[in-house]
C-alpha cells in the first residue's frame, strides 16, 4: 500500500490499535503477550514490514519489565506504547502508580485489555479503576475504529500533560472485526534526547509530594479538556422540551455499541436520551450533570466494573451495578442488556417492542448437550506430563502454573492455580505448612518456560534460601502457546525476527542455586515416571532439597505437527470380540476384573530346596530372623549350611540381576539360620505313625529324607558309613566354607526329632542288605564317593591322588603330605576346594580344566587366592618329572591340534611340573551292597523324580542315584521328594505332585503351593497360590524401584585366608541383611499392600479392608489401570486387546483424538490425530495398538 | 444487504478462515463487515463461534434470535448455537448448513419440529467424510461451504465462495480449496 494514501481494511480491534499507533507515529513499543491484548504488537510489526518503519518493538519478559522500558523511551522523548492484559498491569503496578507523577516527556500510550466474561483470565478486573487508582486518564473505545481513532488523540493528550493515558479497549472490541480506515503513515521521526533533571525522573519523597500536586492540577486540566471530547457525546430525542425524559442512558465500551443495535430492535430508537462517555477518567462531570439535568433517571451501562457509575455525584437516581439493577458480575452481552433494559424502561414507564420468547432456548437446553472444555492439542507433550503425573503420584500436591498447562486439571494433577509464578512460590507454601507438622506429602510443581522467564526465578531462589523442598517440573516447549507462539528468551529471537541474545534456562536455573536438575522425556512413561520419582528421592534426602526436572518437548501447533526428534506411531483402537473368555458367560464378568492374586516369585520358583524366598525376605525386612528361620525349617533344616555352600539359583534368577544386581539371597538365607533359633527349636517329631524308614547314608540327601519322614511321624533309622554324620557336608565340603560348629548346629535337629544314628556302619560291609527288611521302607543316599578316573597314561603313579580322598583325609585330621606344588585335575566345586585347601596347606597350586562349573565367588576367591587356573587345559598323560616329581603332558583344547580331531591322541609339547596331582572330576556310586541288580543302572540306582525304584519298598536320591544331585540343594530336594513319595506308600495317601511342583521350577515345596499338598505337612502353614506362573523382569514396573547396589558378603582378605582354615566369609552384617531385603526386594508377584492400585484406580473402587483388598465391583471399568500399575504383577486381570468401553483414556488422557461413540466405544478421530502415539502407553487393555501391528499375544 | 451469520466449531476445525471467506465477500461487494471471534482457551479443543454481521451494524456479537445463518461445521456445536437464528421473517426462513455424518445426527429429533416450525431451512451433509476422503481432513470446513453456498437461500453465490477463497488462499492450498468447494457443490 502506498503510504500516502487512504484505504480500508478489515482490522480486528487489536490490529485496528496497531494501525492507530503507527499512524500517530510511535516508535517505541513494548509488551508481554496476554488474551486479548496479544495481537496488538506483532500487528505493529506487520506494518512495520510493510511499511519499512523504523521501529522498535519487543516482547518484554513481563508486563512491569514493558512498562519500565517503555517509560525511559518516553523520557527521551519517543511516542511509545505498552501493551498487556489486565492481570498483567497487576504486575506493572508498581511503576504505573510513579509514572503518573512523574509523567511523561514523549506521548505514552498504556493499552491494557480487559476481559468481561472471563474468556481467558483469572479476574474480571476493571482497569478503569486501576486508572482511578493510580490516577492515569483513561479512554474506553467502543468499537474497533474508535479504537483506532482514540490512538492519536492519546497520544496528543498524554504529552500535552506529560502523563501517561491508558487506552482500555476489552475483548469484544479486541477480537472484533471491522472495516477500519487506514491514514497515511507519515509522522515525524523523533531522535532520543534525555533531559537530565533528577528532581523529577529521581524524585525523593519531598519532591515527590510536589509531583503530586501537580498531578492533581494536570487531572483537573483534563477533566475540563473532556467536557468537549470529540468522543463523548449526548443524544436526545428530536423534538424533546424541557420536560425530563423519563430515563436517560449512560455507556461506555462496547455497551454502547450493543445498545444502539438493542435500541433498534427494541424500538426504542431514538427515543431515549443516550450519553456516550469515551473518557472514563477522569468523567466529565459536568457534561454528565447537564444531561442528568434534562432526566428523571439514569442508567449506566458500562463494563467491567462501575468506574463511570462511581464518579458520579447526582440527585436523581442513577441505576448501575451499585444499585443492583445491573449485574456486578459477568459479561454485559447484548442479551444481557436486552432484558436490563427492557426492565429498565418498563419501570420508567415506556414501552419497549418485547420480542416473543426463544423457544429454542429451552429446546436446546432440553438436548444436554456437555460443555466442551478445552484440552490440550492432539500430541502435546503437556498432557503427557500431567497424565503421568497423576498415574504415578495420584496422592501428590500439584501447585500449576498460568499457560496452556493450566489445562493439566483435566488430567488431575493441577491443584492450584494462582498468578504467573505462583506454582514455585506456593510449592514453598505448602512444603513449609506440612513440615511444620512433621509431614512431607509429594509435592510436583508445573510452570512453563515462558512462565517462569516472566516471573518464576524470584519463587524459586526463595524457595532455596528458605529450605523448601519439592520437585519442580519446568515444562520447556520454547514458546508462549497459549497467547499464539511468542518467543521466549531461550532461543534469542525477538519479536519481529531479528537475533538477540540468549538466555539459557538451565543455566537460569541452576543460577537460581538448583543443584538437582534431570532433564526428561515425558513420552515414555514409565522412563518419565523413573525421573519424577529419582527428584522425589531428592527432595526427601538428608542432602538434597528442590528438584527440578526439566521437560523439553516442541509444541505441536507451532510445529504442526510432532517437531524434532519424535516418531510418528499411527495408532488404532482395535474392536471386536474378546480373545478368549476362561469361563465368561457375560461380558464384564469375573475372568476379566483384577483379583489380587499372589503369585510365585521367580526365586522361590529356582530353588531345588523349595525355600518361600519371597516371604524370607518379608521377615529379614522386618529384622524377624526366628520367623525367617522357621519359614525355612519348613522345607529343610539347613539354612545356615544352604546359605554358605549353595550355587543359589536363585540369584540367577532375581529379577533384579539386570536392574543393579541380584539380591544377596544366600547371605540372608544364612542370617536366618544363623541368628534364628535352630532347627531343633522348631522341628517336632510327629505323632507316631507307627511304619518304620531306614536311610541309608547320613549325607543331606538322607537326612533331607530322615528329617521330613520324622516330622511326620516315621521312626527313622540313619546308616551310615562314616565316623559322623554329614556326609559331603562334613567330609568334603571345606571347613573355611562350612565351619564345623555350623554344620554341628544344624545336625543337632536329628537328635532332637528321636531319629537313631547309626555310624561306622556300611552296608554289604558291616550289614547285611537283609537287615533292611525289618524297615517299612528303605532310602538309599550312599552318595558317589568312588573317585572317578581320567583314564589316561600315568594316573596310577605315586603322587597322583583323588581329590574327595583328599579332602576327606584334610577333616579327619590324616592329610597327606602333598608337596610344594599341586596340580588339581577338574573343574567343579571340589577342584577347587581341593585346590584352595591345597593353598591353606602352603603349596602353589594350578588348576587344570576342560569346562567350570564351580560356583562363581568360589573361582574369584581361588584366583585371589594366589590360584593358577588353566582353562580348557587338561592332562593327557602323567609322566616322572625331576626328582621325585611328576611331569605333566598337557593339551590346549581351545588351540586345534593340527592334523587331528580333538579325541585323536595327538600330544602336546606343552608340560608342567607338580609334585602332586589331586583328580577332582567327581565321584561315582559304590553300589556294591546292591543283592539285587536290577535296581541299578549305569552304575546307579534308576529313580523317577520322586525318588520311587523298582521295587516299592525300596526309595533312593541324591548322587548315588540316576537324579544325581549334583549339588547339596539339589540333594535335599530329593530327600524331601523321597519323604513325601515313601509316606504315599505307608500312609497310603496320594499326594498332588502338580500342586507341589514350584511353577516350572526343579523344587518342591510344602510351605507354599496349595494347601492339600501342605496338609501332609505337620507344622506348616502353606500359602495357597492359584498363580504358579512366576513374573519375568519385563512384568516389574522398573520405575517404581530405586537403583541400590547389591549388598556384597564381606570376606577374609586373601592374603590373610591362606594360612589357616577359619571361615573366608563374613556374610553380611545384620543390619546389611534387613536393609537388602527391605530396601531391594521387588516381591514379584506378591502383593506387600502398598496401595498403588487404590492410589491409581480413576473410580475409587479398591479399597482396603480388614488387611486386604476389596475390589467394588459396581464400580470397576475393567481400566485394568491397576494391574498395569501394581509394581510387582501381583494383580491378575487379563488383557482384552479390544475395546471395552471403559472411558480411561477419554477421562483421564483426554486427547480430543480420541472419539468416544453413543456406545462409550473409542476410536481414533484421523482429522484431528497426529499419531503421536501416547495413548498406546494409556489403554491398559492392550486396545489401542499400532496401526497395521497384527493381533498382540494377550498377556495374563 | 444485511445479514448476521453465526459460524460455530471446534478449535482447529478451521471456523477462522471460513469467516475470513465471509470477510472477503462481504469486501468484494463493498459491504460493511463487523465480526467478533473466540481466542484464546477456545482454542484448544473447546467451542468456537464466530459473529459475522454484515450491512449497517454497531454491536458486533449478534443476538440470540437475530442469524439469518448457521454454518456448523460440528454437529453438537451447530445445536448449542440453534437458539441464534431467527424465525420466519417477511416469509423468509434462516438458514442452517451443517456438517453432520448423517441425517439422524442433525437435527437432533428433539429440536427438528422447532426448525420446522421457525421456517428454517436445513442443509446437512457429511463434509468430513469427503475431506477425509481427499485426505486433507483440514478442508471440511470448505467442503460445507462450497456445499451450502450451491443450495438455496445462501446469501452468497457458489462463485463468489470461489472467488474469495481463491484470494485469501496461498498458492500452495488453492487447488486443494477449490476442489474441497468443488466436492461439496457437488454433493
Amino acid at each position: 500500500m502506498d503510504m500516502k494514501t487512504t484505504d480500508h481494511r478489515v482490522l480486528l480491534g487489536n490490529e485496528a490499535i496497531s494501525r492507530g499507533l503507527v499512524e500517530a507515529g510511535c516508535q517505541f513499543m513494548t509488551a508481554y503477550p496476554g488474551t486479548p491484548s496479544s495481537e496488538i504488537l506483532p500487528a505493529v510489526i506487520e506494518f512495520k514490514k510493510e511499511l519499512g518503519l523504523n521501529l522498535y518493538a519487543e516482547w518484554s519478559t513481563n508486563e512491569k519489565v514493558a512498562l519500565e522500558t517503555a517509560l525511559a523511551a518516553a523520557y527521551a522523548g519517543k511516542r511509545t506504547a505498552v501493551a498487556m492484559k489486565q492481570v498483567g498491569l497487576n504486575v506493572a503496578a508498581d511503576p504505573a502508580l510513579s509514572a503518573a507523577y512523574i509523567g511523561v516527556v514523549g506521548g505514552l500510550v498504556l493499552i491494557v485489555a480487559d476481559d468481561p466474561g472471563l474468556h481467558s483470565s483469572q479476574t474480571e478486573q476493571d482497569s478503569r479503576l486501576f486508572a482511578l487508582f493510580s490516577k492515569i486518564p483513561a479512554l474506553d473505545p467502543s468499537s474497533p475504529q474508535e479504537a483506532k481513532d482514540m490512538v492519536a488523540q492519546a497520544f496528543a493528550l498524554s504529552e500535552r500533560h506529560q502523563l501517561p493515558v491508558m487506552l482500555r479497549p476489552t475483548v469484544r472490541v479486541c477480537h472484533s472485526e471491522q472495516s477500519i480506515e487506514c491514514k497515511p503513515v507519515d509522522a515525524p521521526f523523533r531522535e532520543a534526547d534525555f533531559e537530565k533533571n533528577p528532581r523529577r525522573w529521581a524524585a525523593t519523597p519531598r519532591a515527590r509530594m510536589a509531583l503530586h500536586q501537580q498531578l492533581n492540577q494536570k487531572l483537573a486540566a483534563i477533566e475540563k479538556e473532556f467536557e468537549t471530547w470529540p468522543g463523548n457525546h449526548a443524544f436526545f430525542p428530536t423534538g424533546s422540551t424541557t420536560q425530563r425524559a423519563p430515563l436517560g442512558i449512560v455507556a461506555a465500551g462496547v455497551s454502547y455499541a450493543y445498545l444502539n443495535d438493542m435500541l433498534h430492535s427494541l424500538g426504542l430508537a431514538d427515543q431515549l436520551p443516550v450519553l456516550k462517555i469515551a473518557t472514563v477518567y477522569p468523567l466529565p462531570r459536568a457534561l454528565v450533570e447537564n444531561f442528568a439535568s434534562r432526566c428523571e433517571r439514569l442508567i449506566v451501562f458500562e463494563e467491567t466494573d462501575a468506574a463511570v457509575e462511581l464518579q458520579i455525584r447526582l440527585s436523581i437516581p442513577v441505576w448501575g451495578r451499585l444499585t443492583g439493577h445491573i449485574p456486578s458480575h459477568g459479561e454485559l452481552t447484548p442479551g444481557v442488556i436486552e432484558k436490563l433494559l427492557v426492565a429498565a424502561t418498563r419501570e420508567a414507564g415506556l414501552v419497549p417492542t418485547e420480542r416473543a420468547a426463544n423457544r429454542m432456548q429451552d429446546a436446546v437446553a432440553g438436548l444436554e448437550l456437555p460443555i466442551r472444555r478445552p484440552t490440550f492439542c492432539p500430541g502435546c507433550g503437556h498432557r503427557s506430563v500431567f497424565y503421568s503425573l497423576r498415574r504415578a503420584f495420584p496422592e501428590a500436591i500439584f501447585p500449576g502454573d498460568i499457560g496452556c498447562y493450566t489445562l493439566g486439571l483435566n488430567q488431575g494433577s493441577v491443584d492450584t492455580v494462582h498468578d504467573m509464578g505462583a506454582s514455585i512460590s506456593m510449592a514453598s507454601g505448602f512444603y513449609h505448612a506440612y513440615a511444620q507438622d512433621g509431614k512431607t506429602p509429594p509435592i510436583f510443581a508445573t510452570i512453563g518456560d515462558g512462565t517462569f522467564f516472566h516471573s518464576g526465578a524470584a519463587g524459586l531462589e526463595n524457595a532455596i534460601y528458605n529450605g523448601a523442598r519439592f520437585v519442580l517440573l519446568v515444562l520447556d516447549n520454547g514458546t508462549t502457546g497459549m497467547t499464539g507462539m511468542q518467543p521466549t528468551p531461550e532461543f534469542g529471537k525477538t519479536a519481529d525476527g531479528h537475533a538477540g541474545g540468549i538466555v539459557n534456562l538451565e543455566t537460569l536455573i541452576r543460577g537460581c542455586g538448583i543443584s538437582y536438575l534431570e532433564h526428561a522425556d515425558p513420552h515414555d512413561l514409565a522412563t518419565f515416571q523413573r525421573v519424577l520419582l529419582d527428584a522425589l528421592d531428592h527432595t526427601r534426602a538428608e542432602d538434597g532439597g528442590v528438584a527440578v526436572v526439566l521437560a523439553r518437548y516442541a509444541c505441536v501447533t507451532q510445529m504442526k505437527g510432532l517437531g524434532p526428534n519424535r516418531t510418528a506411531v499411527p495408532v488404532e483402537v482395535h474392536h471386536g470380540t474378546r480373545p478368549r473368555a476362561p469361563d465368561a458367560v457375560s461380558a464384564l464378568d469375573a475372568p476379566w476384573m483384577p483379583r489380587h492374586q499372589d503369585r510365585l516369585s521367580p526365586c522361590a520358583e529356582a530353588c531345588p530346596a523349595g525355600n518361600d524366598v519371597e516371604r524370607l525376605m518379608t521377615l529379614a525386612a522386618a529384622d524377624n530372623w526366628t520367623e525367617a528361620a522357621r519359614t525355612l525349617y519348613a522345607e529343610h533344616p539347613f539354612p545356615s549350611t544352604l546359605g554358605r555352600v549353595c550355587p543359589h539359583p536363585c540369584e540367577s534368577k532375581c529379577n533384579r540381576n539386570a536392574y543393579d544386581g541380584a539380591l544377596s539371597i544366600n547371605a540372608i538365607e544364612r542370617m536366618a539360620g544363623d541368628r534364628g533359633h535352630s532347627a531343633a527349636t522348631f522341628a517336632t517329631r510327629g505323632q507316631t505313625l507307627g511304619k518304620t524308614v531306614a536311610v541309608v547314608g547320613g549325607g543331606p540327601s538322607g537326612l533331607a529324607a530322615a528329617y521330613h519322614l520324622a516330622r511326620i511321624g516315621y521312626g527313622v533309622e540313619i546308616y551310615e558309613a562314616l565316623p559322623e554324620i554329614g556326609g559331603m557336608l562334613r567330609w568334603a565340603i571345606t571347613e573355611y566354607r562350612l565351619p564345623a560348629d555350623v554344620l554341628e548346629r544344624e545336625l543337632e535337629v536329628f537328635e532332637s526329632l528321636g531319629i537313631t544314628l547309626h555310624t561306622g556302619i556300611r552296608l554289604g560291609k558291616d550289614m547285611a542288605w537283609s537287615e533292611l527288611d525289618r524297615f517299612d521302607a528303605v532310602y538309599l543316599a550312599t552318595g558317589a564317593w568312588k573317585q572317578r578316573q581320567l583314564k589316561i597314561a600315568g594316573e596310577d603313579r605315586a603322587g597322583v591322588l583323588s581329590g574327595l580322598d583328599y579332602l576327606y583325609q584334610v577333616r579327619a585330621g590324616q592329610a597327606p603330605e602333598l608337596g610344594a606344588h599341586v596340580a588339581i585335575v577338574g573343574g567343579g566345586n571340589t577342584a577347587i576346594d581341593a585346590a584352595r585347601t591345597a593353598r591353606r596347606k602352603g603349596a602353589a597350586v594350578d588348576v587344570y580344566y576342560d569346562v567350570l562349573l564351580a560356583i562363581p565367588e568360589e573361582v574369584t576367591a581361588a584366583r585371589d587366592e594366589g590360584i593358577v587356573l588353566h582353562h580348557a587345559v587338561v592332562p593327557v598323560r602323567f609322566a616322572a618329572g625331576e626328582t621325585s616329581r611328576l611331569k605333566l603332558y598337557l593339551r590346549d583344547l581351545a588351540v586345534p591340534q593340527a592334523g587331528a580331531g580333538r579325541d585323536a591322541p595327538v600330544f602336546s609339547t606343552e608340560t608342567s611340573e607338580a609334585d602332586s596331582v589331586l583328580i577332582c572330576i567327581g565321584g561315582d556310586a559304590d553300589l556294591t551292597y546292591l543283592s539285587e541288580s536290577d535296581l541299578a543302572v549305569n552304575g546307579r540306582l534308576a529313580v523317577d523324580a520322586w525318588g520311587r525304584t523298582g521295587q516299592p519298598r525300596i526309595f533312593a536320591g541324591g548322587d548315588a542315584s540316576s537324579a544325581g544331585a549334583g549339588t547339596v540343594v539339589g540333594a535335599i530336594n530329593a530327600g524331601k521328594r523321597a519323604a513325601l513319595a515313601i509316606h504315599e506308600r505307608l500312609g497310603g495317601k496320594a499326594f498332588d505332585a502338580a500342586a507341589l511342583q514350584l511353577g516350572a521350577g526343579p523344587g518342591i515345596a510344602t510351605s507354599i503351593a496349595s494347601s492339600a499338598a501342605g496338609s501332609m505337612m505337620a507344622n506348616s502353614s502353606p500359602r495357597a497360590r492359584q498363580q504358579q506362573s512366576a513374573p519375568d523382569a519385563t512384568a516389574i514396573k522398573l520405575q517404581f524401584f530405586r537403583k541400590k547396589p547389591r549388598a556384597e558378603s564381606r570376606h577374609r582378605a586373601p592374603n590373610d585366608s591362606i594360612w589357616n582354615f577359619d571361615e573366608v566369609n563374613f556374610g553380611l552384617g545384620s543390619a546389611e541383611a534387613t536393609a537388602e531385603a527391605g530396601e531391594r526386594c521387588f516381591h514379584c508377584g506378591v502383593c506387600t499392600h502398598c496401595d498403588i492400585c487404590v492410589n491409581v484406580c480413576p473410580t475409587e473402587a479398591i479399597t482396603q479392608v480388614d488387611g486386604a483388598y476389596r475390589i467394588d465391583q459396581s464400580k470397576c471399568t475393567a481400566c485394568r489401570i491397576c494391574a498395569a500399575e501394581c509394581p510387582r504383577s501381583a494383580i491378575t486381570m487379563p488383557q482384552t486387546g479390544v475395546c471395552i468401553a471403559c472411558g480411561y483414556c477419554t477421562t483421564w488422557f483426554e486427547c480430543p483424538s480420541l472419539k468416544k461413540g453413543a456406545d462409550g466405544l473409542v476410536d481414533i478421530d484421523r482429522r484431528t490425530c497426529i499419531d503421536c502415539g501416547m495413548c498406546i502407553q494409556v489403554c491398559a487393555q492392550g486396545a489401542i495398538r499400532p496401526r497395521q501391528a497384527q493381533q498382540m499375544e494377550v498377556r495374563t | 444487504m444485511k445479514c448476521q451469520t453465526i459460524i460455530a466449531g471446534v478449535g482447529g476445525q478451521g471456523v477462522l478462515f471460513a469467516a475470513k471467506v465471509f470477510t472477503e465477500m462481504a469486501k468484494r461487494k463493498k459491504l460493511r463487515i463487523l465480526g467478533s471471534q473466540t481466542f484464546g482457551m477456545a482454542q484448544r479443543g473447546g467451542s468456537v463461534m464466530t459473529h459475522l454481521k454484515i450491512g449497517e451494524f454497531d454491536s458486533p456479537l449478534i443476538c440470540e434470535g437475530d442469524a439469518d445463518l448457521l454454518l456448523g461445521l460440528d454437529c453438537m456445536e451447530a445445536h448449542r448455537t440453534l437458539p441464534y437464528l431467527h424465525t420466519r421473517r417477511n416469509g423468509t426462513g434462516a438458514v442452517c448448513v451443517v456438517n453432520a455424518p448423517d441425517a439422524q445426527a442433525f437435527p437432533d429429533r428433539r429440536v427438528a419440529e422447532l426448525l420446522d416450525e421457525m421456517g428454517v431451512v436445513v442443509h446437512s451433509c457429511n463434509a468430513d467424510a469427503v475431506a477425509l476422503r481427499m485426505k486433507t481432513p483440514m478442508v471440511a470446513n470448505l467442503v460445507l461451504l462450497g456445499f451450502g453456498s450451491s443450495r438455496e437461500h445462501f446469501p452468497f453465490t457458489y462463485e463468489e465462495v470461489c472467488e474469495a477463497t481463491a484470494a485469501l488462499s496461498g498458492p500452495s492450498q488453492r487447488a486443494v480449496n477449490l476442489a474441497a468447494l468443488e466436492y461439496g457443490r457437488a454433493l
